[in-house]
């Protein structure tokens, strides 16, 4: 019990800074928490078997491997990255924060998010659906 | 809809259009992006009257499909009835009008209502009240209590449209021009479409007249795009600088588009060599299929040039990464909802399906490299009208004093033509004396 814990706190630890770095617009350091064969994925939104779809099938939101997230990264630091400069004010909320398995290195875990973006005294409210 | 009639004065002067053919300038009003009551009056005279896109027959393909979706401010179940009929049905009950369909899709052979159990066939037609006693034999004579179909409904090329007005001309005739476009796109492949599972939806806060604007805008693309340039020119080794070749047609009732030849590849048909090998053997198959199916002129063109369309008044139909169907729902002078659909051949491999989904997400939609900087720029232009003393807005971008903007043809992709061929059309509705209701 006290292993799982303690575990948690640790997947904790580390979406909290994962946040926090978003939060700070710190993308360069936010990129290294991401293995070469990282996949990002935000599903097509509304779909209930959103979670089963695979993007070369379907149309989602974002689909990056390691190269397009890095890509990603440098078009938001550039002044011409229209939607983001300014840089919006963001914050990452993470809940319900659960490892679901575990098996040597690696953690299965799951998590809710809200984040609050604040641009030109408007703040929207993103999550997922 | 009365003939058009375009101004041949050398100035033009109405509520929402001056045109100085002498000075080469023409401007809009700001107030046709501003003014809730020119919104509402709008709806009246152009929204309720046009033929607008509701979706493609291959989202519907078996008996019983259904899909709820929004046109304007109507939301509407378009569905395959079990006698194989498209429809379009008001998304209320007869009785006391509760949302009959409450899932966005699936399929059903009849749909009842939760509230007290009327149900209606697929064809819209009621047949049970849930009641034992309380209704006569006579009452849904003449079908008066079946689902209200919407007054208008066609297609052209697999594309169904809706039009609120029953007096309004047949499809063919409103969409002129703009129809051998749309038979165009479905000569991608002589297996038919297939809606890729997906859709993007976003809302902008700005006017719905700014997304057409911005849907085929070539004049936009270099500055507002540069950072989605500068990754396609790292994505696309040895691509130092993207050229771009083009034209923009006015294709008569206010349609227009511009056509792009612009090396970013397409699944049908032109190859990236970021794409791989394999892609390149499918792609140069796709285009010999194409040779032999439509002769080498018609295969070429539809390899390799991107057309983005706005038919009037708010119905985007671009071929451009994927086919992409966006509607444009206003839901306030400065606000609007938008949705996109990317669709393929029926018989595409895995292979350039993955390309074709890729190609999307990394240009289009909330989290691509380039919609959101529109986005940005149409809240600008809605935050700048709003915020200043400027009357005028200005598209003179290559107006000339004889340009015809009814069917007109411009040698630059990056001229505004386009535009002015949608406010002629939309000036002329709105500056034409109201038929009394």
């Amino acid at each position: 019990m006290k292993e799982k814990l303690l575990l948690r706190l640790e997947v904790e630890d580390f979406l909290y800074r994962e946040a926090s770095l978003l939060d700070e617009w710190n993308l360069k350091e936010w990129l290294t928490l991401f293995a070469p064969e990282t996949r990002y994925e935000i599903a097509p939104t509304g779909d209930p078997e959103a979670s089963e779809l695979d993007a070369a099938e379907a149309l989602f939101l974002v689909a990056d491997d390691r190269e397009r997230l890095e890509q990603r990264v440098i078009r938001l630091q550039k002044a011409s990255a229209h939607a983001e400069y300014p840089h919006s004010r963001v914050r990452h909320i993470y809940s319900n924060i659960r490892v679901l398995s575990t098996d040597g290195d690696e953690i299965e875990a799951t998590a809710n998010f809200v984040t609050f973006r604040t641009k030109r005294s408007f703040t929207a409210t993103l999550r997922p659906r | 809809m009365a003939a058009v009639i375009q101004p041949r004065d050398s100035t033009y002067r109405s509520r929402f259009l001056w045109l100085d053919r002498e000075r080469g300038r023409f401007l809009v009003h700001r107030s046709a992006y501003t003014d809730p009551e020119i919104f509402e009056e709008e709806k009246r005279r152009i929204l309720r009257k046009s033929w607008i896109v509701l979706g493609h027959d291959c989202e519907v393909p078996e008996k019983g499909d259904f899909i709820v979706r929004s046109v304007i401010d109507r939301e509407l179940i378009f569905n395959r009835d079990v006698n194989g009929r498209v429809n379009a049905f008001f998304n209320t009950c007869r009785h006391r009008g509760a949302s009959i369909c409450r899932e966005p899709r699936g399929n059903r052979k009849r749909f009842v209502c939760g509230y007290h159990g009327w149900a209606y066939r697929s064809s819209g037609e009621l047949f049970d009240q849930h009641a034992t006693f309380g209704y006569g034999e006579r009452f849904n004579e003449g079908g008066f209590y079946n689902l209200l179909q919407v007054p208008r409904l066609a297609q052209r090329a697999g594309f169904w449209f809706v039009c609120f007005d029953k007096d309004a001309p047949p499809l063919d005739e409103y969409l002129a021009g703009a129809g051998e476009m749309l038979d165009s796109i479905a000569d991608h492949s002589a297996a038919g479409m297939q809606v890729v599972r997906g859709c993007h939806e976003y809302e902008i806060k700005g006017n719905y007249k700014l997304i057409c604007e911005n849907s085929y805008d070539g004049y936009h693309l270099d500055l507002t795009h540069m950072s989605y340039v500068d990754y396609m020119k790292t994505m696309v080794k040895g691509l130092t600088a993207i050229d771009i070749r083009g034209r923009a047609l006015s294709l008569g009732n206010g349609h227009a588009c511009f056509e792009l030849r612009i090396p970013t590849g397409r699944p049908v048909a032109q190859w990236l060599p970021v794409w791989g090998e394999e892609a390149r053997l499918e792609i140069e198959a796709k285009k010999r299929e194409l040779e032999r199916r439509l002769g080498a002129e018609k295969a070429e063109r539809l390899a390799n040039v991107n057309r983005n369309m706005v038919i009037f008044p708010n119905s985007i139909i671009n071929d451009q990464q994927t086919i992409l169907m966006r509607t444009v729902t206003p839901t306030a002078h400065n606000r609007m909802i938008i949705r996109a659909w990317s669709f393929g051949p029926a018989d595409e491999t895995p292979v350039l399906r993955r390309i074709r989904n890729e190609c999307v997400l990394s240009f289009l939609g909330p989290g691509g490299f380039a919609t959101p900087d529109d986005v940005e720029m149409l809240e600008l232009c809605q935050r700048g009208f709003e915020t200043g003393d400027v009357e005028w807005n200005d598209i003179s971008k290559g107006f000339h004093a004889g340009e015809n903007t009814l069917r007109d043809e411009n040698p630059h992709y990056d001229n505004e033509l386009q535009m002015r061929a949608y406010w002629y059309r939309w000036d002329q509705i709105m500056s034409a004396p109201e038929q009394p209701r």
